[in-house]
């Protein structure tokens, strides 16, 4: 018994010594390494950005509204269609920058690094472009910079932002002319020429954004992009995300048909489709079964009818119940693959171009640009499964024969500026982008329907919204930058 | 002073330098006979004294007089004897039952007397949490404590969650500080005793682990029991007797969403169900036909319900032996829920025992404990809880009942239910949406003890608690809805599965160990008295989970497994550990039993912080002065006690696991085949230091009337600062936070109060009533220029728990709500309501005795603060609300498409406001007139009640108050008299009326049970009405 408590401390200090020391490996996390490879993180990058950031029918749907491509035919009014938003701020993707720098520095010395280095630009670009466009003034110069000790980074003014924008993808596109192929690239599996193109493309869709305020050079900047030609050529240019049948990359309107039932092709898209008899229609959209019934088949075009986006909540249900709209086409509920999600596509550069031969900035036949633009939307539908397309699938003939009547290029500047953002709108039909509204504040073409008793944007119904708000974390966390913005705003 | 130290020192050095004349032997024991050891004897009148030794021996040499020895000890009545002419004593010391110099375990199991304590300790005996045994103990903690709040959610398997003072407690059992282990994994027949530790002060020797008090129980080792065997079998059975509150619904207008029928509609806003031909599915013919709608449906949630039930039953044997006692423990508690498929169950099994030898001294306790449930169903909204089809998205116009049985068209495949998507049938749900779940969790210690010398004993203490969590959850093909917000183990909101059926399973196993050296030991000398401790413990512990899930469905209907998934299965594992060495040291003095001063101070080094501030030390000091024994000797008829306590702390805490490491997330598979990964979001300087708190507290306690009454007010004050905080930064800087220590402060300050009184005590009756009182409030004391939110409601001096939500606007001039088109118009700004903190907590024990018969009752109540009431806004949301059926629907209703609905307020005819950052009105040109505009009924109540399942907090009409109070327990017990049980094998025999949950009043909640402190589709609350019986053999 004497002996047990020496026994006791023996076994004590024995727990002492086996278990000192070993703190660093206590705290590290097995399941979280510190070094990753660059292609996971370009993978991801692109996923989050480009992905719809919700996949599911519902909030897919929403994402339709705000461009009146669809209404919804619920008895709650949806405040996306009535020019609100359920969360009415902006949001920036800058918090991808720090996985970007990662990239980079994880390749440095590899064959793909200058590409990666012009990837990191070019979405640096991207997350500017949007911000500003949502909100105006935004950081951008001082932007994704924590590491350096930039925490609450000034806003800049946006003639300064597009500057900046144009020159950062410059130099993205001098990076990707210098680099080879990378990994990880979910959008042009890694071809370093499709992403040197969607540089050039892309300066032209920032230049063409600010036509209000453009200067003479930048206009001969547009230009000489324009005659070096190292531009998007066809559909397999289009910057796009492929969606697939593997549940991670499956369409997010898939299994959509509960919230389908509710969601009509909006009156301006079905009017504008039957006005120059475009199959896309019959992509797009169900025949009104109120216009079955009373006769109409489902390969004519008077069998469709759209919603009017701006008429009240209840009103539209009583008329979705009654049969009198056409709804979202079934089959965009079947498949999971559905229709590729276009981000930047050929067409939009040729409406681009158009827009600017039309406008003196550069020459060239303004209307082969706009019927190769409308050629390749049409043959991007024609790419799809013609199941479910009502006896009206898109085939060569029909793009061949497409331009007559109200299709053919107009004789007025007006009318064919008209039919060039009318194109150019009609390409982001359901693909819940949203990417038209600044193109359409810029525009104003096709007019989206606005009736102040309907509309929700609490500042004033007879307006359109012209800008979302800051983000809110943005008061605490930058409050003199942000107070100093909404004051210029204000001002 | 100096004398004082030199006499400390010479006790400590344990020899003596006076000269010799009598010597004096004897023995002091108690009054079973067993030596005392320890015991203080003192020549009277001297500063002459020694103590006991471990046979309860004492030798006393250079008696300079025969005068008298005072014989004293914790816990017995201090005896004095004169010493006459013998040489050699036989002394029997009794214990002291009175209240008075209570004994109370404190932090590391040091017994100390109540009145010593410079902080509020409470103690609850084991028989008070047996009158009544529920599923879980702590239920019957509630209302126990001052300043201890047990929430009581009703939902099935929900554990009670308990704070101490707004913070969750430390577990200490048998003085091992358990992780895992909690108080529900315990059968309440297997305690003994519980003391509850409310500040850090008096927790300061559990560090960090007892920075928000400690909850410490000493279970039964049998070696409170008599010599011999014992054998106790205790069974209580309640069965489910009514409802506190059950959601109701209308049953007048059917589905639709627009005043008219519409079969697809899962919302109640349709035409009158009258008898009406309508197009209707058939639950048996299985498809749609014409026939009359009507309310069939109208008691469907009632019907849907089944009769639920709790047991609880105990058989334990305790042996006890000259130097040995042993006892085991069993219990099997049932709790069969009122939703159909529900059932849990409970086994613990339990060994401990102690030797009790000459110097040493050894115990164990050995526990385990499991907790299964076949289905434990899911709770909340996001989940799709049972309300979720059954009261919210359906109406009164199909017959749950003829979907018993019934729910399949092609079993396994194609469900059978009036809705064709969105909701799935509720027997579909409870039969084929299975979440299965299982707890095992086994812990052990072991405990030597070893009287080094007369003045140090060592104390070597080792405990480990091992668990497993299992989860799984099957959804059947076939399903309309997702597995929703359920969690398995390692995947809170598992959203699997949809009508391809899906599996998601989930195991996490951990332990964690916590061994304690220590060294301890007192001297007396005269009147003063000290006692020291140093010691060190070495905490770890470790959890590994590892869950997957199916993808894209199950190949095989019926067949759960990841083999079955139709996609490659998606699993994910993790791991989490920590270390924490400390050393401590305690020395407490106390004088003539006036004055007790206890010091603290403890180091740890943890794991979790970097190496330069992984180190670090805080101290604490307590104070006892007990004023009684200054005051003149004729107060002693009445007074009893009065003693006035006060004491500080610094507590120190550290980051979590892994906080401090900047480490890249992995998503293998993000997009097809590819894999991706993303980059902290947070930057992590090394300059984290270890977070603090600094606690005052100050109490009086009195008693009086030979401690009829009793009263202690304890008042505190709570101050953090250096928080862990993942401080927010610009999200354009790249980065959505910084880890950092933050300058902002915030002070909780609270009162307590307990009054314990013996209003009637006689030889028949006896009356005993307990009250207790508790309130607090968190404050910012300093905000951090950098990180804190800048929101009108954060401010030096306001609430930190300010209820936050969306105003309605109103006319500033009269308050009149400002409506739009006829619609309400809500603020584009937040403001707050009011706070969420209950203002204050209460609960009253009684119990009478009349003889042989005893009732007791506990009611206890929650007083103020806010909470959202989901059941209640998904209730209007849908048109189910019973409150719904108003003229303005009616009229609706008869010309659907109509607009009948005016709101009281007003419209703007002209100007605009304009807003500053914050909300604030910064212009206002607005000219209002009063609203003549019409909208639906329908419009206007979602308008009014906002559901808030998916985030927010709804609107102010959905802000319910908190307020309510309950009849928690109530017993009838008779106690058979020992007459009627001779020559029966039983010793003691009792058997009792009880009821759990017995009566609800509350303030704003009518149709769901706001003790939980969060409302999200609350199961109906049961009331339990039962019996217990008792034996002893």
């Amino acid at each position: 018994m004497k002996n047990l408590k020496y026994i006791l401390l023996a076994v004590f200090s024995l727990i002492i010594v086996t278990s000192c020391d070993n703190f660093e490996d206590i705290n590290t996390d097995p399941n979280k390494p510190t070094t990753v490879s660059p292609e996971m993180l370009a993978t991801q990058v692109l996923k989050d950005s480009y992905r719809f950031w919700n996949p599911n029918p519902t909030d897919f749907s929403y994402a339709n509204l705000f461009n009146k491509h669809t209404a919804i035919l619920q008895t709650n009014p949806n405040p996306y269609q009535y020019y609100y938003s359920y969360y009415p701020y902006g949001s920036w993707g800058y918090k991808n920058l720090t996985s970007l720098k990662s990239m980079v520095e994880f390749s440095a010395g590899s064959s793909s690094e200058s590409s990666y280095k012009g990837l990191e630009l070019f979405m640096k670009a991207s997350y500017g472009f949007s911000a500003t466009l949502e909100m105006g003034d935004v950081p951008y110069s001082e932007a994704g910079m924590a590491e350096e000790g930039i925490t609450k980074p000034k806003y800049d003014k946006q003639a300064d932002i597009f500057v900046a924008i144009l020159n950062d993808l410059k130099d993205a596109e001098a990076y990707f002319a210098a680099g080879k192929n990378f990994n990880g690239d979910i959008m042009f599996g890694g071809d370093a020429t499709k992403w040197r193109r969607l540089c050039n493309a892309m300066q032209l869709k920032v230049l063409q954004t600010m036509s209000k305020k453009i200067t003479a050079e930048q206009k001969t900047r547009f230009a000489t992009i324009v005659s070096a030609n190292n531009l998007m050529t066809s559909n397999a240019d289009n910057f796009q995300l492929v969606y697939t049948d593997n549940p991670n990359a499956t369409h997010p309107f898939w299994n959509g048909e509960g919230i389908r039932i509710t969601d009509a092709v909006s009156k301006l898209v079905v009017d504008a489709l039957k006005t120059t008899n475009d199959r896309r229609l019959f992509y797009f959209a169900e025949p009104a079964a109120a216009l079955i019934t009373g006769g109409a088949t489902e390969s004519q075009f008077a069998a469709y009818e759209g919603a009017p986006t701006e008429l009240g909540a209840d009103a539209l249900y009583n008329n979705g119940q009654a049969g009198k709209y056409s709804l979202i086409n079934k089959r965009y509920t079947l498949s999971r693959a559905g229709d590729p999600m276009i981000i930047f596509t050929y067409a939009e550069q040729c409406f681009i171009i158009a827009e600017a031969i039309e406008e003196g900035w550069v020459a060239g036949s303004s209307q082969a640009y706009y019927e190769n633009g409308v050629k390749a939307m049409l043959a991007y539908y024609m790419a799809l499964p013609s199941s479910g397309t009502h006896g009206m699938a898109i085939n060569q003939a029909y793009i061949d024969g497409y331009f007559t009547g109200a299709a053919a290029y107009a004789t007025t500047k007006t009318d064919r500026l008209h039919q060039i953002w009318t194109q150019r709108w009609l390409i982001d039909f359901f693909q819940g982008n949203g990417g038209n509204y600044p193109q359409f504040l810029r525009t104003g073409y096709p007019i989206y329907p606005l009736d102040p008793s309907t509309s929700m944007n609490p500042d004033d119904p007879t307006l359109y919204p012209q800008r979302w708000k800051y983000p809110t974390s943005e008061l605490t966390t930058n409050a003199e930058n942000y107070l100093k913005a909404v004051d210029d705003y204000k001002n | 002073m100096k004398s004082l130290l030199v006499s400390f020192f010479l006790c400590f050095a344990g020899f003596s330098i006076y000269a010799q004349n009598y010597e004096i032997k004897g023995t002091v024991s108690d009054a079973s006979g067993s030596p005392l050891p320890g015991v203080s004897v003192v020549v009277k009148n001297t500063t002459k004294g020694t103590s006991t030794d471990f046979d309860g021996k004492f030798t006393l040499s250079d008696i300079q007089n025969r005068g008298a020895l005072v014989f004293s000890f914790l816990g017995y009545i201090t005896k004095e004897i004169a010493i006459g002419n013998s040489d050699y004593l036989n002394i029997i010391l009794i214990e002291d039952t009175q209240r008075l110099d209570e004994v109370v375990i404190t932090a590391l199991g040091i017994k100390r007397e109540e009145k010593a304590l410079g902080y509020a300790v409470q103690k609850v005996s084991g028989e008070v949490l047996t009158r009544v045994s529920g599923v879980d103990v702590s239920s019957s903690l509630t209302g126990k404590v001052a300043g201890l709040l047990v929430r009581n959610p009703s939902d099935f398997a929900a554990t009670p969650i308990l704070t101490i003072r707004g913070e969750s407690p430390l577990l200490v059992i048998d003085g091992i500080a358990y992780e895992n282990k909690t108080l529900g994994d315990i059968s309440s027949e297997d305690i003994e005793s519980m003391s509850v530790l409310k500040g850090a002060t008096a927790s300061a020797l559990y560090g960090f682990r007892g920075a928000s008090g400690a909850i410490l129980i000493t279970t039964k080792n049998g070696s409170s029991s008599g010599v011999g065997m014992t054998i106790d079998f205790a069974t209580n059975t309640m069965y489910e007797s009514g409802f506190l509150a059950i959601p109701e619904k209308q049953s007048v207008y059917g589905r639709g969403s627009n005043n008219v029928y519409d079969k697809n509609s899962t919302s109640s806003w349709g035409t009158v169900m009258e008898g009406q031909i309508l197009n209707q599915w058939d639950p048996f013919l299985k498809e749609y036909r014409d026939y009359e709608y009507l309310p069939v449906g109208k008691d469907n949630f009632a019907n849907f319900l089944e009769q639920g039930y709790i047991t609880n039953n105990n058989l334990n044997i305790a042996f006890k032996g000259e130097n040995i006692s042993l006892r085991s423990s069993l219990n099997w508690t049932q709790n069969k829920g009122v939703y159909p498929n529900s059932v849990l169950d409970k086994f613990t099994y339990t060994l401990g025992g102690e030797v009790n030898l000459d110097k040493f001294k050894f115990n164990s306790n050995l526990a385990y404990s499991r907790k299964e449930s076949p289905n434990e169903g899911s709770n909340g909204y996001t989940s799709y809880d049972p309300m979720y089809s059954l009261l919210i998205w359906s109406s009164a116009d199909y017959n749950i009942l003829d979907y018993k049985n019934n729910y399949w068209i092609d079993p396994g495949v194609k469900q059978n239910f009036t809705y064709q998507s969105g909701i799935n049938n509720p027997y579909f749900d409870r039969y084929e949406k299975i979440n299965e779940t299982s707890r095992d969790i086994f812990n052990a210690d072991l405990s030597a003890s070893y009287q080094l010398t007369d003045w140090l004993k060592g104390t070597v203490r080792s405990g480990l608690d091992f668990y497993t969590d299992r989860g799984e959850l099957r959804l059947s093909k076939g399903s309309y809805t997702q597995s929703g917000n359920t969690s398995i183990p390692g995947n809170p909101y598992t959203w699997n599965g949809g009508p391809n059926g899906g599996y998601s399973t989930g195991q996490t196993q951990g332990f964690s160990i916590n061994s304690d050296l220590l060294f301890t030991g007192d001297r007396s000398f005269d009147k003063f008295n000290v006692e020291y401790l140093a010691g060190g413990t070495i905490y770890y512990k470790k959890d590994d989970n590892i869950n997957a899930n199916t993808v894209g469905g199950i190949s095989i209907p019926d067949f759960f497994s990841l083999d079955a998934s139709v996609n490659p299965a998606k699993v994910s594992e993790s791991t989490y550990s920590k270390q924490v060495n400390s050393v401590f040291g305690r020395i407490a003095f106390s004088w003539d039993k006036l004055v007790y001063v206890d010091i603290t101070g403890r180091n740890d080094w943890s794991s979790t912080l970097p190496e330069e501030t992984q180190s670090y030390f805080y101290p604490s000091v307590a104070t006892s002065f007990i004023i009684s024994e200054l005051l003149p000797e004729s107060t002693k008829d009445w007074l009893d006690l009065l003693k006035v306590r006060s004491s500080w702390t610094q507590s120190k805490g550290m980051a979590g696991i892994y906080d401090i490491n900047s480490s890249f997330t992995i998503n293998s598979g993000t997009w097809n085949t590819f894999n991706g990964a993303s980059s902290p979001s947070n930057l992590y300087p090394t300059d984290i230091t270890p977070s603090s708190a600094e606690t005052f507290e100050v109490g009086l306690q009195g008693m009086v009337f030979k401690n009829r009454l009793m009263l202690d007010v304890s008042y505190y004050s709570k101050r953090f600062y250096d928080g862990i905080i993942t401080g927010p930064i610009s999200s354009a800087s790249g980065y959505s936070g910084v880890f950092t220590n933050s300058e902002e402060e915030i002070t909780r300050n609270g009162w307590e109060v307990t009054l314990n009184a013996s209003p009637i005590k006689n030889k028949d009756w006896q009356w005993d009533l307990g009250l207790n009182w508790s309130t607090y409030k968190r404050i910012y004391t300093k905000l951090d220029p950098t990180y804190s939110s800048v929101k009108p409601w954060i401010a030096v001096g306001e609430r930190v728990d300010a209820y936050v939500g969306r105003e309605f606007l109103t006319d500033p001039a009269t308050g009149a709500s400002i409506y739009n088109n006829g619609r309400i118009v809500k603020s584009s700004y937040d403001s707050t309501f009011g706070y969420s903190d209950p203002d204050w907590l209460w609960g009253v024990n009684s119990t009478l005795k009349y003889k042989d018969f005893s009732l007791f009752l506990s009611v206890d109540g929650v007083v103020g603060g806010l909470m959202t009431t989901r059941t209640e806004s998904y209730m209007w949301n849908s048109g189910g609300h019973p409150d719904s059926l108003t003229p303005e629907r009616a009229l609706d209703v008869a010309t659907p498409g109509s607009a009948n609905y005016i709101g009281n307020g007003v419209k703007i005819v002209s100007g605009t406001a304009t807003y500053d950052a914050v909300g604030n009105i910064t212009s206002d040109t607005r000219v209002f007139a009063p609203n003549d505009v019409p909208t639906t009924y329908k419009q206007a109540m979602q308008d009014l009640h906002a559901g808030s399942a998916w985030g927010g907090t709804g609107t102010r009409n959905d802000a319910y108050s908190k307020t309510f109070y309950k009849l928690r327990e109530m017993s009838i017990t008779y106690t058979l008299p020992s007459k009627y049980l001779q020559g029966w094998a039983a010793k003691a025999a009792s058997v009792s009326f009880v009821g759990q949950n017995v009566l609800l009043w509350a303030k704003d909640f009518k149709y769901s049970d706001p003790d939980g402190g969060w409302e999200d589709f609350s199961d109906p609350s049961v009331r339990y009405l039962g019996a217990n019986i008792k034996l002893t053999f």
